[in-house]
Formats: C-alpha cells, structure tokens, sequence
C-alpha cells in the first residue's frame, strides 16, 4: 500500500495516524499503562510500512511526552519515543510475511503485542531506572505490575483490535486514496 | 500432528506466559522479602517499647494457669496486665482496686485474690494491683487465698 502514496499523501496520513494515537492517549491518560499507542503505532507500520509506523510512533511520543501531565524528562522520551518506533518497525517487518485475506481475531497477535511490549517496558524501565538513579533490579521488579497491565491490555488490543482496525483503515485508504 | 509454525506459535505463547508468570514471581517475591524485613523491624521496634512478665493464675482449686511472655506496654501496671489474660472483675475503694473475682472464681468465704511477686519465693505484693508497675521478666502470681 505504501508504494502507492505519494509524499503528500503519506504525510496526511501519518499526521491523521499520529493525532488519533495522541487523542486516544489523552483520552486514557486516567488508566496508567492500559493504551491504543501501541496497537495503532504497529497497524501504521504494518499499512504503510516499518518508516511510517517508526515515525508515527516517535512523533506520538514527542507531542505526548512532552505535553504530558505526568512530567517531561528528556533521557525517558528518548527511550519512549525509541520503544515505541520499535512496534511500527515490527508492524512493518510482520507485513512482509503475513497477510490475511480476511481479518478476524488471531492468538498470534496476541503473542505479537505481548513481547513486543515486554521487550518496550523493559527497555524503558531500565533507561527511566539510570535517569532517576534507581536501581535497574529495583526498577524492574517494582514496574512489574505495570509492565504486566501493559503487556497483558496490548496483547488483548493487539487480538481483538488489530484486524478491525487494519480493516477499517484500509477500506478507508480504498475509498478516499486514488 | 501440527505443523512446525503452530508449534513455533505454541512455543511463543508459552513464552508469555512464562516471562508473565516468572515476573510476577518476581515481584511478589520481592513484596514477601520486602515485608518480612518491615515485620521484623517492626517487632525490633516493639521490643524497645514493651516489657515481658509472667503471670500465673491459681484458682485456689488445684488449677493454674501461667501466662508466659505477656507481653505489655512499659511501666504497665499488674492489673491492667492481668486484664489482658484474664476477665477480671474489680472494685475500685480508696486504697486502691480489690481484684473481686478472676476468670470468675470468686465467693468462697475468707478467700481472697491475692498478687504475689517471685523474688526468691513468692512474696505478697506490697502495694495494690493497680499501683504496682511492672518490669521487665517480672513473675507474678495471683492466688486465690484462704485466711
């Protein structure tokens, strides 16, 4: 799909992605780790390609990390907006060999979304751990029951919601995108 | 027979729920760690506060009963520790409370409840219950005389 946009297309769907993952942040800033993000960061990469989910998922972070209730601080951004380019690279890199001919709900993305998530919390809980100068083992033995919430929320996202949610842009993309 | 991908998938699935399960060890591991350290501090903490002392009740009737360890608040007074291992009725006069029956054992004429300190025998208590403050490993008795 993505060697049939051209530049400017490309750039309005990735800011209209990037907006509805920064709105549905917002929406759920109130239930702490439990995200869309991360389900639409990995659609994005898988509709249009490991660069745009990478880019969705690093300005989704800019904007949300930034103007965030919770704090700004520059070294966890950077982990943030790195971990989460990591799932439109995956979203990208599963596109290449798994396509469906017809979407419904599917365990293996289910098992998709946990790991990639495991590996994400981990990755920041260790850089958020040598900012503030906690220790890592403390860091990440603390975190687990957010780590747990998160992983366990995107693999139920990343079941149920990726195939409606793939679908549905894609029909989109049909419609309106000559 | 599955295919080598389910396998693969299976495999992946099982993974899960293990690195789930094994953080989650982890953590409640640590929580249990964690709070034992705090009981532990907390009994130390206890230890400067509270005194121990022995009590042993004698019916009078061939039973008694030793209340070992009790453990109270420092400077508690007899009565108030034998409250805490006993249904104790009292009457408070002038002099000071008259322990009227114990664990309601009461009522035999000329038997009184009597509270006697161990300092090389048993030796009747100098002061009321009420007045005698308690020290630490202190043994004491009450026993349901007869005059």
């Amino acid at each position: 799909m993505g060697r049939e946009l051209n530049a400017t297309q490309r750039t309005a769907i990735m800011a209209i992605l990037t907006a509805s993952t920064i709105a549905t942040n917002y929406i759920l800033i109130g239930v702490v780790n439990v995200k869309l993000m991360d389900l639409i960061v990995f659609t994005s990469g898988y509709l249009f390609g490991a660069w745009m989910g990478a880019s969705v998922g690093a300005l989704t972070w800019l904007v949300y990390g930034t103007l965030n209730p919770y704090g700004f601080s520059l070294p966890i951004l950077g982990a943030t907006v790195l971990g989460e380019a990591l799932y439109g690279v995956a979203g990208g890199a599963v596109s290449n060999f798994w396509r469906p001919t017809n979407w419904r709900p599917d365990a293996r993305l289910a098992v998709v979304g946990f790991l990639l998530t495991f590996i994400y919390d981990i990755f920041t809980n260790v850089v958020s751990a040598l900012t503030v100068g906690v220790p890592i083992a403390v860091s990440l033995v603390g975190g687990v029951p957010f780590a747990l919430a998160h992983e366990a929320s995107n693999a139920a996202f990343f079941c149920l919601g990726f195939p409606p949610l793939a679908t549905s842009i894609s029909k989109v993309m049909e419609a309106y995108v000559k | 027979m599955l295919s080598k991908q389910s396998l693969t998938w299976a495999a992946a699935a099982l993974l899960c729920t293990t690195l789930a399960g094994g953080a989650a060890s982890l953590y409640y591991y640590s929580r249990y760690t964690q709070l034992e350290a705090e009981y532990r501090e907390t009994l130390d903490e206890l230890e400067l506060l509270t005194i121990k002392v022995d009590i042993m009740i004698d019916y009078g009737d061939g039973t008694a009963v030793w209340h070992n360890a009790t453990r109270v608040g420092m400077a508690e007074t007899l009565l108030n520790a034998t409250l805490q291992v006993a249904d104790v009725q009292y009457t408070v006069t002038e002099f000071g409370a008259f322990v009227d029956a114990i664990d309601g054992v009461s009522g035999v004429e000329s038997h009184y409840w009597i509270w006697y300190r161990m300092d090389g025998g048993w030796q009747m208590g100098p002061v009321g219950s009420d007045q005698y403050r308690l020290h630490d490993g202190d043994v004491l008795a009450w026993i349901y005389t007869g005059f």
